[in-house]
């Protein structure tokens, strides 16, 4: 990806190349640490959802988030749909603690100014897995 | 070709994943975005033999005791290798001889050991410390001087190591230690920073030995420490910790029963020091809520450092 097509206007972008340089506009990997710090905290204080992300080993599932929000926003990643299905079929998910999850994201990435648009994408792609780990 | 998973002898091509040639066998490993972020797929070579590619994001004790990322491991024509997955690993470790130079009672329930030894060790680590019953037991180190290790040890009500420690081991005995382990220790990228540091317990011997090896290093970072206990005789490490106020620290011991919170007391403190270094050390639980609060006062994830004793 050049320096010329990473600059482009994002009306000017591809949906495709929309997608692959918001994860390099926040930063890459390295930013991501406070990008996921902030959603963490968020999840961890939703009543609704708190309960799938509260637990001792934080480490653990800072990663993990790493590893959603970095495919979220169009980083690298590799899932399978069966690894997504496997990871989440017996935590009991709806659709509300889809929505919940998928609102905290949206506020983070409001609170990183992404745009409206590199949002819409995010929850894109989110949206893309969702049959997924609701396991139906 | 060589790939032992779990004991099996598994075929491969070259150029899958270690965590495909075993998915193509028929086995198992969990997995999740299968580009190195997740860690879901790690596994453990022998000590030492992990391939530096698979390790990028791993701790320096996972990395030497051999575990990496089978997402990450390209397999080629020559692979040799042996690996095991799942995570309940016992470390069977080298050890060395510790003779007994100094044993302090402090009270009926805490301890304080030296040893003279060669076993190398950073401080903050733990060291494995063989018991009568030759299983090994993890003990902190708060020294921080090559050839010594002083360990705080607190009474296990039945336990079989920390029983004989504090009512048999005696000066002049030859005990056997490990290495020190663990990556709760003082780095480069805490050098000259503030540091909070916060201790339950004899939680606080890694804290003290840090501190110690920041002050040799000549830290010039404000260096808070929090000492808890459940009451006024759990807080044993008076003596050291005045050596530390005095090198520059500051120092509060707060014990639960006279009203100390050392939960409000470290958000406090974080809230008055803001991009700091967190350190915090004791019994599981108090690790895991100490860091969740922390952690929600706004303390960065890749901030907090933590040994949590089970």
């Amino acid at each position: 990806m050049s320096v010329v097509e990473a600059n482009k206007p994002a009306s000017q972008m591809t949906h495709d190349e929309r997608k692959a340089v918001l994860f390099d506009r926040l930063g890459g990997a390295e930013a991501m640490d406070a990008v996921v710090d902030s959603f963490y905290r968020r999840v961890l204080m939703d009543d609704r959802i708190s309960h799938f992300f509260d637990n001792i080993e934080m480490e653990e599932q800072h990663r993990k988030q790493k590893a959603f929000l970095t495919m979220v926003t169009g980083g690298p990643n590799n899932y399978s749909g069966k690894d997504m299905r496997e990871a989440h079929k017996h935590m009991n998910i709806n659709e509300m603690h889809f929505d919940a999850v998928a609102e905290n994201l949206v506020d983070t990435l409001k609170e990183f100014n992404v745009s409206q648009s590199d949002i819409n994408d995010v929850v894109a792609i989110a949206v893309s897995v969702k049959d997924e780990v609701l396991n139906r | 070709m060589s790939l032992l998973f779990n004991g099996t002898d598994i075929a491969y091509n070259a150029g899958d994943t270690l965590l495909e040639a075993v998915e193509r066998s028929g086995y198992m490993i969990d997995s999740g975005c299968r580009s190195g972020v997740c860690h879901l797929c790690l596994v453990k070579a022998l000590p030492g033999r992990a391939p530096k590619e698979a390790t990028k994001g791993l701790s320096a004790q996972q990395i030497q005791d051999g575990y990496f990322l089978s997402c990450q491991m390209t397999m080629s024509a020559g692979t040799e290798i042996e690996v095991l997955s799942g995570r309940d690993y016992s470390v069977a470790p080298e050890l060395f001889a510790a003779k007994v130079v100094d044993k302090r009672i402090v009270n009926d329930r805490v301890c304080l050991l030296g040893l003279e030894t060669d076993a190398p060790y950073l401080p903050g680590q733990y060291i494995m410390l063989e018991a009568p019953d030759g299983m090994v037991r993890p003990y902190s180190v708060a020294s921080a001087r090559p050839g010594f290790v002083e360990l705080h040890v607190g009474r296990v009500i039945g336990g079989a190591c920390s029983g004989w420690i504090m009512d048999e081991v005696s000066f002049g005995d030859v005990l056997f230690v490990s290495a020190g382990r663990g990556d709760c220790i003082f780095t480069e990228e805490m050098a000259n920073k503030p540091l909070l540091m916060v201790g339950v317990g004899t939680g606080i011997a890694p804290i003290i030995g840090m501190i110690r090896a920041a002050y040799t290093a000549g830290h010039k970072g404000l260096v808070t420490i929090l000492h808890g206990a459940r009451d006024a005789s759990g807080l044993y490490a008076g003596p050291q910790l005045t050596e530390l106020s005095q090198a520059g620290a500051k120092v509060m011991q707060l014990a639960l029963d006279q009203g100390g919170d050392i939960y409000r007391e470290a958000v406090a403190s974080f809230k008055d020091i803001g991009d700091c270094r967190v350190v915090l050390c004791g019994a599981r639980p108090f690790v895991g809520k100490m860091k969740k609060q922390i952690f929600l006062a706004g303390a960065p994830m890749k901030n907090i450092k933590s040994e949590a004793f089970t």
